[in-house]
């Protein structure tokens, strides 16, 4: 028997014969006390054979006298969330609009209690594709307390509302909702202060929760009279770009009434955006084949899909 | 509400969002407004100050606070401004856009915070190392250390390696815990960790002299590297480490290094 500090108690020795290409069984019972054991520590069960002219053979088995097996500090703590979203079939959050209920639950599954404190923040994550670490831009709140061993606390955090300040920072797109479990005093296994477990969740801003990188553009614009196309669009790397001409007389006309421009806009956006498809060698949602398809079809086919989704973004907007 | 250009690939003017002339035009005026006065303002700062100077940079800094708060320009805007400058009317020839910490006149911004008296005690160089790390201004107490410590010891190459450490800290550990006071002998802490270093590196290297091994600048970096983080390892629970302590770590890690 071996402890941790590699103290030694020997437990029994004995000798044996064993024949050539044979085995022997020697069952073996021992119960473990105070004298043959160390208690609350780690037991390493030794058992070494010698024999002249050979190596030793070792096999060591690990036991625990009255205590456990130490844990993956990491795995022994670990954060749950429950909340409320306003919409409650998304994640997606509107000015005004605030979080309720949010409750988060602290599960401590090792032997030890744990001192912790529990901070919320809003953070905005980088852009898309950069890299770098989110940037915190409103702290929620902090809750200290005591979770026993095996235990849960529940912690109550107040509603988040999500007013005019965070536009400051983002007119729409995702930001994260932020907590972190840490240590506030350094014993049990954890450093005063150590991270113990983030618990990160994407909230969607002013923006629905399904629009990925496929509906997102970069809006410009340029005052160009002497082109005559009313709008254009880029692929950039992964991102796209649509520009409005504002020197052209029809966008000039309506400008300043914003029902008009606002029509204006989606309508031009529409068309660009089916155009982009194209652009990305997308030939299969026009149903054309460039190699076989004479000219006439295939602009046919390009204009129609365009009066498809223009016909379907007023069906959408009705529904 | 200012709105903000850019200049297309053929170097013509775009601007930000769906515009109407009306707001292009208010755009325009801004953009004549920074064209006219930031070249003005960075001469000006040239002249009195040294160009390139950190006190230049911190009254370039402050200038652009003035702007930002004058206009109220909004945080998600910051970088349509600073790039604005960067392809309009730049200080410095061949800069680059970005959108990140590593944008100088962003830079520049977030220094003005710092009281005017601790600007010289760092050169720009080491100030912009510094600064284009959002982890380690993120804690805020490393300006007030600055400003209240005399940090002659941690410069040039040791600030570089200081804020490795520092990264390395905060990375692990949250210091929204810990006292001013606290936080204060934990960086001081860490500079003696970086003398003890030096000073048994600086041994190290004379008794081995022909190993290629010792003269790459490389793996210098890489066992200090991991004195950091056996130092850090200490340090986190709390126990205070003697500078003979950190030597014999040193010696420990530099000589199962060098065999």
């Amino acid at each position: 028997m071996i402890s941790e500090n590699n103290d030694v108690k020997e437990i029994t020795s004995d000798d044996f014969t064993v024949q050539s290409k044979s085995y022997i069984d020697t069952p073996f019972n021992f119960e473990f006390n105070k004298d043959n054991a160390f208690r609350y520590e780690k037991n390493s069960i030794c058992l070494t054979v010698s024999s002249s002219g050979l190596k030793d053979i070792k096999k060591v088995l690990d036991t625990y006298f009255d205590t456990k097996e130490p844990e993956n500090h990491m795995d022994g703590v670990s954060l749950a969330l429950s909340i409320d979203y306003p919409n409650t079939a998304t994640k997606r959050i509107n000015t005004g609009e605030k979080l309720s209920n949010i409750v988060y639950t602290i599960y401590n599954h090792r032997a030890q209690q744990l001192d912790y404190r529990l901070s919320v923040s809003i953070k905005l994550p980088p852009k898309k594709g950069k890299k770098g670490s989110p940037v915190t831009i409103k702290s929620i709140g902090t809750k200290d307390g005591t979770v026993g061993a095996e235990d849960q606390n529940d912690i109550v955090i107040d509603d988040i509302i999500f007013d005019q300040e965070y536009e400051q920072y983002l007119k729409h797109g995702e930001l994260l909702l932020c907590a972190k479990v840490v240590s506030t005093n350094g014993d049990h296994g954890f450093a005063k202060g150590e991270r113990i477990c983030p618990y990160d969740i994407v909230l969607y801003f002013n923006v629905d929760e399904k629009s990925g990188l496929n509906n997102s553009f970069t809006p410009l614009s340029e005052n160009r009279p002497e082109i005559h196309n009313r709008s254009w669009a880029k692929l950039v790397g992964n991102s796209r770009e649509i520009v409005i001409n504002t020197g052209h007389p029809a966008f000039k006309r309506i400008q300043d009434d914003d029902d008009l421009l606002e029509d204006y806009l989606s309508q031009e956006i529409l068309r660009q955006f089916v155009l982009l498809y194209l652009k990305n060698g997308n030939f299969k949602m026009f149903t054309i084949d460039p190699e076989k398809d004479s000219p006439e079809q295939i602009v046919g086919n390009v204009l129609s899909k365009m009066e498809d989704a223009y016909y379907q973004s007023f069906q959408e907007m009705e529904s | 509400m200012t709105f903000y250009v850019r200049k297309n690939q053929n170097g013509e003017i775009q601007y930000h969002g769906f515009q109407t002339e009306k707001q292009q035009q208010q755009a325009d005026e801004f953009l004549k407004m920074i064209e006219k006065q930031f070249p003005e303002k960075t001469k000006e700062y040239a002249e009195a100050y040294s160009d390139g100077s950190s006190m230049y940079y911190y009254k370039m800094g402050s200038w652009l606070r003035k702007l930002v708060n004058e206009f109220g320009i909004l945080n998600r805007d910051y970088s349509y401004l600073f790039n604005e400058i960067i392809e309009f009317a730049p200080d410095k020839e061949r800069l680059r856009k970005t959108n990140d910490n590593r944008n100088p006149y962003f830079q520049a911004f977030n220094f003005s915070e710092l009281k005017e008296a601790a600007v010289n005690k760092l050169t720009w160089h080491d100030w912009q190392s510094l600064l284009e790390r959002p982890d380690v201004i993120g804690e805020k107490r490393i300006f007030k250390w600055i400003e209240e410590y005399d940090i002659k010891e941690a410069k040039g190459k040791n600030w570089r390696s200081l804020l490795k450490m520092m990264h390395a800290y905060l990375l692990k550990i949250d210091t929204s815990l810990f006292s001013d006071q606290e936080m204060f002998n934990t960086f001081n802490s860490f500079v003696d960790c970086i003398q003890v270093w030096n000073k048994e590196f600086k041994i190290f290297k004379r008794s081995n002299l022909k190993s290629a091994k010792v003269k790459d600048k490389k793996s210098e970096s890489k066992w200090q590297q991991k004195y950091f983080l056996k130092y850090l390892q200490i340090y986190e629970t709390g126990a205070t480490i003697s500078k003979e302590e950190s030597a014999k770590i040193a010696q420990t890690i530099l000589h199962s290094k060098a065999s």
